[in-house]
This record gives structure tokens, sequence and C-alpha cells, in this order.
């Protein structure tokens, strides 16, 4: 009863403090919305942004063209010759260039001048200049077998299918970096909770209040678990309310299985608390505590990619940061990479050997005896 | 024995602040621990209660040893930290109902026990209000009913008020009195002898990590009284009524001062008598007569050569 006790009591009070409640849920979210933003160009766009492209190419070439681009992807606009067609791209008018050079040939020579940064641009358009070049390469070899290919040509026109069968999607597995951010504040905004957890549980347990609970007769773990069950339930509520508010409001994609995320954010909970009340009695001084663990998280979140999408091999699986990290991308954008089941094993256990070792070490300097 | 502590070392790193620390505690007492800051008070009910390791000696309490039977022995024992303990985001009711249901109290005995406690402290009225809206004085008070939730029989009181007025100082005084006479053995430490004066009847007087003296009040006042001041307001002073009182036997000074006779007795001589028969044999008349006993900051002056405050 003493558990549910501290629990009840001390989730009262944590929960009173509605300043750290609102401005832990609001951080990250706007850490999310300014990183997303500043960083979006190293991610991969979601969208699919119309490419501009200039095309240099004779009435038959650039008539098949603009028959057939499908315009949602493709803006095409013509040049009188190659040195117009690169001042205007120059000029940014234009992502790329693309030259279908067929005088004199029945071969079309086909050269694109890419210059967008975009990703998505990039494969639309050569994906684009591909089927031209394979559309070219089959008209001529019909044509060599006399085959009637303007008759075939309409045909293909017809179907209108240049690039439908190689449509790209954004809506499957690559996030947009507010996307990524999103996962990345939620996680680093879950594990501050050791931070709070830290600093509540120094200042309850190394304090006055603390004196007062050591020198009555309550078990050291019914403390520990009691308080443990508090500082979990108000980082919860607050990871669950930035999840909920990041899915609702700012429409980050968290994927479609919500449940899972939530379950995610409760056991980052559990852990970051456990983690919080490990630093502090390990130390068996709040206020140093804290500090360390300030910067320790700071390093956890930039090593398992929280600020900057960097990949520190081997190092980021000392994080436990990583852990929630991938079993949200993996949760969100399945195949993000490693294992769902370990990530979230891994959680789990850290939590319990932080909150095992906690108790332990909090026994050891609470009891009474000869100095250890 | 409520307290029986045998040869007590305690530690600070390399600093011993308690060593071959002896003391004995009896039911009904209400022992003061009188010293300066440093002097180890802190230190010996820290020890004491479990929160200060000890690095070598002997802890019983309630004729238990406390490594034993720790969980048994602190079901029975109160603490008032020096500090206020209590958990700022909670209201008063809330920080008694705490500290009550952890004592294993529940439902309707419990909801009576912290009423019960607030009217004692005389903070019914205030129990919906957050600790930092009360007053220094309502802060202790609320410190002690939740130090006594458990209804101890042992209860340790460490300068539970210091830093409040004399008016909440003697309704904190009072509420020692009553949990002492309730059937609470309390140890009480401060650096104000009035608090002690008033509230213990058994007084250790600690420095640098000893008992240096140990016994109650009155006791302690005598180990250092050799002499007693008789001051008399005359209405006259001549040479010989001053020369006849220096004859009396124990009698070892006589000073005037204007209307004033200072005259420095032997500690038991009882020669007051004497001293005002020959005042009237001179025909002489006696407005006022005080004397000068010593109180327990000259002991404590005198025992280590300190004060109280320093």
């Amino acid at each position: 009863m003493n558990i549910l006790y501290t629990l009840f009591y001390y989730s009262k009070a944590l929960l009173t403090d509605k300043v750290t409640m609102v401005v832990k849920t609001l951080t990250p979210i706007l850490m999310m919305l300014v990183l997303g933003a500043a960083l979006k160009n190293t991610f991969t766009a979601a969208q699919l942004e119309v490419s501009n492209v200039i095309v240099v190419a004779d009435d038959t070439a650039y008539n098949m063209l603009d028959k057939n681009i499908d315009d949602s992807f493709l803006a095409i606009s013509r040049a009188a010759d190659l040195d117009e067609a690169m001042k205007n791209y120059n000029d940014g008018q234009a992502d790329a260039v693309i030259k279908i050079d067929s005088e004199g040939s029945d071969v079309h020579d086909i050269v694109a001048y890419v210059g967008t940064n975009n990703n998505i641009k990039k494969i639309v358009i050569g994906s684009s200049v591909n089927d031209l070049k394979n559309i070219s390469n089959i008209m001529h070899a019909l044509a060599d077998k006399n085959v009637d290919t303007d008759k075939l040509f309409k045909e293909y026109c017809d179907q209108k299918s240049l690039l439908s069968e190689s449509k790209i999607t954004a809506t499957g597995n690559i996030p947009r970096a507010i996307d990524y951010y999103g996962v990345t504040m939620l996680v680093l905004t879950t594990m501050t909770g050791a931070l709070i957890a830290c600093d509540h549980f120094g200042a309850i347990f190394s304090g006055s209040v603390g004196k007062r609970i050591k020198s009555s007769n309550m078990r050291v773990y019914e403390n520990y678990i009691g308080m443990f069950g508090s500082m979990f339930l108000v980082n919860m509520i607050q990871g669950t309310i930035t999840l909920m508010i990041m899915r609702y409001i700012c429409r980050i994609n968290l994927g479609d299985n919500m449940i899972w995320n939530v379950i995610i954010v409760v056991l980052a909970s559990a852990m970051a608390t456990a983690i919080g009340i490990f630093t502090c009695t390990a130390f068996n001084d709040a206020k140093q505590a804290t500090k360390v663990l300030n910067m320790v998280l700071q390093a956890f979140a930039f090593v398992s990619g929280g600020y900057v999408k960097l990949d520190f091999g081997f190092l980021k699986y000392m994080t436990p940061n990583h852990y929630v990290q991938s079993a949200m991308f993996q949760n969100i954008y399945s195949g993000y990479g490693g294992s769902f089941a370990v990530s979230i094993a891994a959680i789990c256990i850290i939590t319990v050997l932080c909150l095992g070792g906690a108790i332990i070490l909090g026994g050891r300097e609470i009891r009474y005896g000869t100095n250890i | 024995m409520v307290i029986n502590l045998d040869k007590l070392k305690v530690s600070y790193g390399d600093k011993t602040v308690l060593n071959n620390y002896s003391l004995q505690v009896e039911k009904g007492e209400v022992v003061g621990l009188l010293g300066p800051n440093g002097a180890g008070k802190t230190t010996l009910m820290n020890s004491i209660l479990g929160i200060k390791k000890i690095s070598e000696g002997k802890v019983e309490i309630f004729d238990k040893d406390v490594k034993k039977h720790e969980k048994e022995i602190k079901k029975d024992v109160g603490y008032v930290p020096q500090e206020i303990a209590l958990i700022e985001e909670l209201n008063v009711y809330d920080n008694v109902a705490f500290f009550t249901k952890l004592s294993g109290l529940r439902g309707k005995e419990a909801a009576d026990k912290i009423k019960e406690l607030l009217e004692f402290a005389e903070l019914w009225d205030r129990r919906k209000a957050l600790p930092k809206e009360l007053s220094g004085g309502m802060q202790r008070r609320l410190n002690i009913a939740c130090s006594i939730a458990n209804h101890p029989k042992l209860l340790f009181m460490d300068e539970p008020a210091v830093g409040v007025d004399p008016q909440s100082r003697n309704k904190i005084l009072d509420m020692v009195k009553t949990i002492n006479k309730q059937g609470t053995v309390v140890v009480y430490s401060s650096h104000y002898m009035e608090e002690i004066e008033a509230v213990c009847n058994r007084v250790i007087i600690m420095d640098e990590g000893k008992i240096i003296a140990d016994g109650s009040c009155e006791q302690i006042k005598d180990l250092i009284i050799k002499e007693l001041a008789v001051r008399l307001e005359l209405s006259e002073i001549n040479e010989t009524v001053i020369e006849e009182i220096e004859k009396l036997d124990g009698v070892s000074k006589v000073e005037e001062e204007e209307n004033y006779l200072n005259v420095i007795t032997e500690k038991g001589s009882n020669c007051l008598e004497s001293i005002v028969k020959v005042v009237f044999e001179n025909g002489i008349s006696i407005y006022n007569i005080s004397c000068d006993r010593s109180n327990l900051e000259t002991a404590f002056l005198t025992l280590t050569g300190k004060k109280l405050r320093e």
C-alpha cells in the first residue's frame, strides 16, 4: 500500500507543476518545427514537386514529349538551342535541360543536364530521360524491321504510359525532415524525463523530505517504486500528449499503427525515469547528477542522430535513444533497419537494470551499518 | 531503556564528528541537546535514525539493535528535520495525509488522525493552503504534525523552532510539552538555551562531538556555580556596614556602586540572612534584594569556553 500512496501523492504533486508540463510538452514540438524547416534539404521530399525542364528538340520530339508528359511531374518548356537552354537553366528557371538531337540521324541522341539537389526530382527527370531513350531505341529498332512506327508510336502515346510504368511514390518508406525530427524530438523529450526524474527524485529523496522518509519504517523498494511510478506516469502523460499533438495537429507521419507508437512512448518514459533515478542515486548528489545527466542526454541525442542525421556506427547502440528511435522508425517505416523486437527488449532491459540498480544502491546508502 | 548508544563513532571522510559517544535515554524524558553549530547534534540524531552511517559502536532503541530490527523500530520513531520537510506541491491536508497513511492508518481512522494532527498544530483552517502560503511558524508546526503522524514513542526534533517569531516558538514549545505528556520521549536539539530550559528535563551539552555535561538544568548550572552574587539596594551605604559584611563567614567580596551593595558569597554559605541582619542593625533600609544565579548560557560558556551561537 505504501507504494500506491507514494505513487498517488507524488503524482498529484508532480501534476500540479503545470509550467514544467507545458514547457516539456511544447519544447520538442518547437524544436521539431525549427529543425524540420532548417534541415529539410538533407531529407527526401515527400511530395512530388513539379520539375521544370527546358527541352531542346525538333518539333517531332518536342510534340511527342509535350503530348505525353504528365504535367504533375514535369513542366517542360522549349528553348531554341542549347545555349539559350543553358542560360535559362543557369538563371534558375529550370531543374534540368534535356537535349534531344535527331537531326541527320534516325537515332535520337538524348542528353540531360540535371542540376537539382532534390532527390525526387532527380529520379523523376532521370526516369523520364531513360524512358525517352528506351522509346527512341525501340522505335529505331522497329523502323529497321519495317514496322509502321508512326502507328505504333501513336498507339503508345494514346496509352499515355510514358511515365506511368515507373511511378514514384513518396508516401512509403522515406521520412520528410519534419517526420524525422518529429520522431527524434519526441524521443528527446521522452528522454528528458530522465532529467526531470533525477531532479525531482533528488529534491525529494536527497532533501529534507527524504530524511523524513529514510527515518520512517518505509522500505527502500517501496519508496523507489512509488516514486518511480509517479514520475513515470507524469513522463508518460507528457510523452503521449506530445505524440498526439505531433500526429493530429502537426500532421507528422507516424505511420498507421498509433497503438505501438503509444506503447513505445510509454516504455521509453519508464526507461527515462529509471535512468534519472539511477543517476541520482549513484551520484548521491542531485545537483551533480542533473548536471552530468544533462550533458549525457544531449550526447545520447546527438550520437543517435537526434539533431543531425549522422551514423555513428557502433556508438549509437550505446545510447538508449537509439533503441527508442529505432523502434519508432521501424514501426512507422517498416524495414528502417535493425529489429523492432530487439529495440523493445533493449528498452525494457535498460529500465529494469536502472531501477533495480537504483534500489540496490539506495538500500546500501540508507541502511544502518558501517561505512561502505 | 529508550535509547542506548554505546561507543558510537561517526565520521565525515577523515573527520570524526562523534567519537566514543555513549548515551542512555529513559522513558518520559525530554532530552535537550545543547551545543553550537557543528557540535554534532544533527549528526547524532541522523546516526541514531539511520540516515548517517556509523563507523563503530552500537545503537539500541527500545532495547533492540537497530541493525537487526530496523523496520520494527522505525515504526515507533518520528523525526522533525531541521529543514522544513514538506512536499511543496501538496496542500497542508495532503502533506499530513501522506505521512499518516504511510504510518499504516486507513479510512476513517486515518481521516480522524489527520484532523487531530491539524487541530493540534492549529492548522485545520488552513488545510487547503500550500506550505509556501503559510507563515514560517505555521510551516514549522506542520513540519511537526507530519512527524508525529505515526504517534511515535520516540521523537527526534532537530531545531524545530529555528527562525520563528517568539509567539510561534511558544506554540511549538507547548506542542513539545504536550507530545511528551502523551508518552513520547523527545530528543530536542537547539542552540537556544531558552528553548531547552523551557521544555527539557535533561540537558546534554555537546561540543565537538563530545558530551561536556549531562543532567537536569539545575544540575548543569550547579556544576559551574561557585559563587552567588547578592545585590542590595540600600537607603544609604557607610564604611561600617561594608566592613561588618566583609567579616561575615562565606562573604568573599563586597563592592559599593552608588546606592547598591554587591556582595559575592561562596556557594552554599547561606549567609544572606546574616547580611540582611547587619544592614538592619546599622539602621539602613533595604529597598531591593536580588540574587544572580547562573543560567545555561553562562554554564555553556564556562564549560566550553564558547558562546552558544558562535
